[in-house]
């Protein structure tokens, strides 16, 4: 027997189909206006709303419900809520990128980025008296059609189908150029704390080196080794799988997937930010965090600060 | 199917097919008879365009989700009158897929709280397949893209020959997939009579 489906007269005003449609209808817009208009970076803005709306829609409508009133989750699921004067409320933008960062292992913390920036530039645009695109170069497009590109894969679809094959041919372009970017800026990053550390006397190296080794292994994190100096160092991400547990004895072992977002060494100072800058020096490779507890520490209530440093009296 | 379990009324047959939809403003089995363009009125293909042609379409194209199926089923039969099918795969391949599904179109009424934004082919979730959606009358282009994208599509049904299937005995039923195939009906000669059986299905047995 075929699948089923329900006819409707209209699509639900949540529904990733009718925000998908709004997207494309804005992304038309935007493309009559000259990139480096305002008019373009505004309207970018409202595409990308309906984008991140879409494409949390897509796993649910109700995921975009507010759920300070039930009624919002009655009208996500396709009711009509009898309350009065009632008017749907959806969740704010921030709410929809951390829950888009948690679904879609492809929506790095890097997009997640740049997505709070520039609805925010949106915001300040609309409810201030600044004008943020008019002074905008034109870099952000990059974040823009890579963030958009993301969302889009989720539903199985391509850049075009926003915006066309000859803005697709144009933006895959661009997204390329960024990455030749980021390896050159973090290339050299490397370039110049391996210098610094060079200079360092090797009793100084030791001491950092060792401070780094301890600092390491008490941070949680994933350990790695400093492309500039071969210290110890962390590598801090966000998890892309649900955790997995199994019983071993006695044991709980939670074993989850995680994406690097940044990398730090306390011995040279090196930090990198972002997924794609970490790939550009070989640390972006996805990794595996695993944890291993008794029961009685696995159902014990969370501890406060976690993931802090043990507490000092420094100032 | 010629002559598909004849002894049963429509209603009963349909449900044999698959499992009959119930719409909002529609009886779960319509009886359509041909029409004189006065007699009847313009929120229907018989008030436009009367006993001549029925031009290809999908079945409620302007509604947010179409039904997927409809069944037709002859009531009283007429030689002269044939049902046109053109698979919308043809048309969707000439005019070009990509384009259409950002060609952004609106039912040319409000519909219930106002015009929502559709696309002429589209994914559908359930089944990951595509569903395209063509009415000559009822949508109307909403973007700039759309408006020259409905001429192409206009211009590659006119390129494509239909099939005519003639429903001419009681019983003879026919199924269509509403999601992929186009239909129309071609005229009605003066001073005859035809009554076919029409209900929607979410879903089919065959």
């Amino acid at each position: 027997m075929s699948s089923k489906l329900k006819a409707a007269k209209t699509a639900h005003p949540w529904s990733s189909d009718a925000l998908l449609a709004k997207a494309q209808r804005y992304a038309q817009e935007m493309l009559s206006f000259d990139r480096d208009d305002w008019q373009f970076g505004l309207l970018s803005t409202f595409v990308l709303e309906f984008l991140l709306r879409a494409a949390l829609a897509r796993v649910s409508p109700t995921l975009l419900a507010d759920a300070k009133d039930w009624n919002n989750t009655y009208f996500a699921l396709g009711h009509s809520p009898k309350a009065l004067r009632f008017l749907p409320k959806s969740i704010d933008t921030n709410s929809v990128l951390t829950r888009l960062r948690d679904i879609l292992p492809d929506f790095t913390t890097e997009l997640e980025g740049f997505s709070a920036q520039h609805i925010s530039r949106r915001n300040e645009e609309l409810h201030a008296g600044a004008t943020p695109f008019d002074s905008l170069s034109t870099d952000w497009l990059s974040g823009f059609y890579s963030t958009a590109q993301v969302l889009l894969k989720s539903f199985g679809y391509e850049l075009a189908f926003l915006v066309g094959t000859e803005e697709e041919e144009f933006a895959d372009q661009l997204i390329e150029a960024s990455r030749d970017k980021s390896a050159q800026a973090v290339s050299k990053a490397v370039n110049a704390h391996k210098t610094v550390w060079e200079a360092k006397s090797s009793e100084d190296k030791t001491k950092l080196e060792r401070q780094a080794s301890v600092w390491a292994t008490r941070q949680a994190g994933h350990r790695v080794k400093c492309p500039a100096c071969a210290s110890d160092a962390l590598i801090f991400g966000s998890a892309v799988t649900a955790p997995l547990r199994r019983l071993d004895g006695d044991l709980i072992i939670e074993t989850q997937s995680y994406l690097p977002s940044k990398f730090e060494c306390v011995a040279c100072q090196l930090k990198i930010a972002g997924l794609s800058q970490l790939t550009a020096c070989g640390l972006g490779a996805s990794y595996k965090s695993t944890h291993t507890y008794d029961a009685a520490e696995y159902y014990a209530p969370e501890e406060d600060y976690q993931g802090y440093d043990d507490d000092n009296n420094e100032p | 199917m010629r002559e598909f379990a004849p002894k049963l009324e429509p209603a009963a047959a349909f449900r044999l097919l698959g499992r009959v939809e119930s719409l909002e403003g529609f009886a779960e089995v319509q009886y359509l008879t041909p029409k004189e363009r006065d007699a009847s009125t313009p929120n229907t293909y018989s008030g436009n365009f009367g006993t001549c042609d029925f031009p290809l379409h999908t079945d409620l194209a302007h509604w947010g989700v179409p039904p997927r199926y409809l069944a037709l089923r002859c009531v009283e039969g007429n030689v002269g009158v044939a049902t046109r099918l053109l698979d919308g795969n043809l048309v969707c391949n000439i005019v070009g897929r990509s384009r259409l599904r950002m060609a952004l179109v609106q039912p040319r009424r409000r519909l219930a709280d106002g015009k929502h934004l559709l696309r002429l082919l589209e994914k559908v979730q359930t089944n990951a397949g595509e569903r395209v959606r063509w009415d000559p009358l009822f949508l109307r282009a909403a973007n700039g893209r759309a408006a020259s994208v409905l001429d192409e599509f206009r211009d590659a049904l006119r390129a494509n020959v239909p099939a005519d299937v003639v429903l001419e005995n009681p019983g003879d039923t026919m199924v269509i997939d509403n999601y992929r195939m186009l239909h129309g009906r071609s005229s009605v000669p003066p001073n005859s009579m035809r009554v076919i059986a029409r209900a929607y299905l979410e879903s089919v047995n065959l």
